[in-house]
């Protein structure tokens, strides 16, 4: 942990207003990130991503920095998302994407550190193809049972370490490994069979 | 017959299909030792099908990882402290809250204020002191020359 990481921790325990906004700027991206592509939903991703950070500004004072503030934040977010999945499944919600969101966000993407499918794409009349791959992949991570959905997004689609993903859900390395794999093999076979 | 040579069915090491399944990931994340990693390739040089399906499963991680970054919603900070505000009661993130400094800036403009005021008190004090000062006799504080006590130059200023 940084020496500025620290400063900003001891700012949030002493509630420095500042200090949050600057927290939320730092993480609002992955969490959202997470969220969304946990839930398949955007207002219920941005209504979580809200109340992801209102635990973080309430339940400060209880972080050991035993891990990194992001690890603890994700932490945060993946209980929030098994608990809203709950909350959803309760009230026969079925979290598939909602297809539109790929158009909605059409011209407002920033440049992120994961390659767009569709700049991949080289030829324009493949960008259709690009997000139709995009609103397959999100209904077939959607179809994914929770504890696969977890595992597959914070390692495939945000890229965290082994280490990372151990600490924010709490087991053990060879249980990540093995449900990772079969993760994504379901979503493979989901994938196959849409085509 | 050597080693190499010996047909990828004979060897003690070879892979049936579900065991080439388990290790796609293993084999995608370049984990496997070399020995498996061997298996596994004479495996895929053997069996198209197990080929075409790790062609896929490698597809679709590419396609994972390709998922686009997500515009963040707008002003998400805003709305956050918002809720904050409401939770709390007002407690915290008022109104005020919007164009408060933060600490670091609001200790340094009060450190600069101090030194100004310490700065300006002190140089004034040396521009008073000078003139109110009358001329120091032998016997000073006692009388001045004309035989009137430092007190009562003093009461005459103030009068």
């Amino acid at each position: 942990m940084s020496k500025r990481e620290r400063r900003l921790i001891r700012r949030l325990q002493e509630r420095d207003e500042a200090a949050f906004r600057e927290m939320v700027r730092e993480h609002e991206q992955q969490v959202f990130n997470l969220v969304f592509r946990m839930l398949g939903n955007r207002e219920e991703a941005e209504d979580l991503a809200q109340d992801v950070f209102v635990t973080v500004f309430k339940s400060i004072d209880r972080f050991r920095e035993e891990s990194r503030l992001s690890t603890w934040i994700y932490r945060i977010a993946v209980n929030h998302c098994k608990n809203r999945y709950k909350y959803l499944a309760r009230r026969n919600y079925h979290g598939s994407a909602s297809f539109d969101d790929v158009e909605a966000r059409e011209g407002t993407e920033r440049d992120g550190p994961a390659i767009a499918l569709q700049a991949q794409i080289s030829a324009p009349d493949r960008i259709l193809e690009g997000k139709r791959l995009e609103q397959a992949l999100q209904r077939a991570i959607a179809e994914l049972d929770e504890d696969q959905r977890v595992v597959i997004v914070l390692r495939d689609v945000e890229g965290l370490t082994y280490q990372e993903i151990c600490a924010i859900t709490d087991l053990a390395e060879g249980t990540v490994k093995s449900r990772l794999h079969r993760a994504r093999m379901a979503l493979k076979e989901r994938l196959e069979r849409e085509q | 017959m050597t080693e190499r040579n010996r047909p990828v069915g004979d060897r003690e090491d070879r892979m049936d299909h579900q065991q080439a399944k388990d290790k796609f990931s293993d084999y995608y994340e370049d984990s496997l030792d070399m020995q498996q990693r061997a298996a596994i390739e004479a495996h895929f040089g053997s069996c198209s099908e197990c080929r075409a399906e790790y062609e896929a499963f490698k597809e679709t991680l590419r396609g994972l990882s390709g998922l686009h970054q997500l515009a963040q919603p707008i002003e998400l900070s805003k709305k956050v402290a918002r809720r904050i505000h409401r939770r709390s009661a007002g407690r915290f993130f008022g109104d005020r809250a919007e164009t408060r400094f933060s600490f670091e800036w609001l200790s340094l403009v009060v450190i600069l204020i101090l030194l100004v005021v310490v700065f300006v008190v002190t140089t004034s004090e040396k521009r008073v002191i000078t003139p109110l000062l009358p001329p120091v006799s032998a016997d000073a504080g006692v009388s001045s020359v004309d035989g009137s006590s430092t007190d009562d130059l003093l009461r005459h200023d103030d009068q």
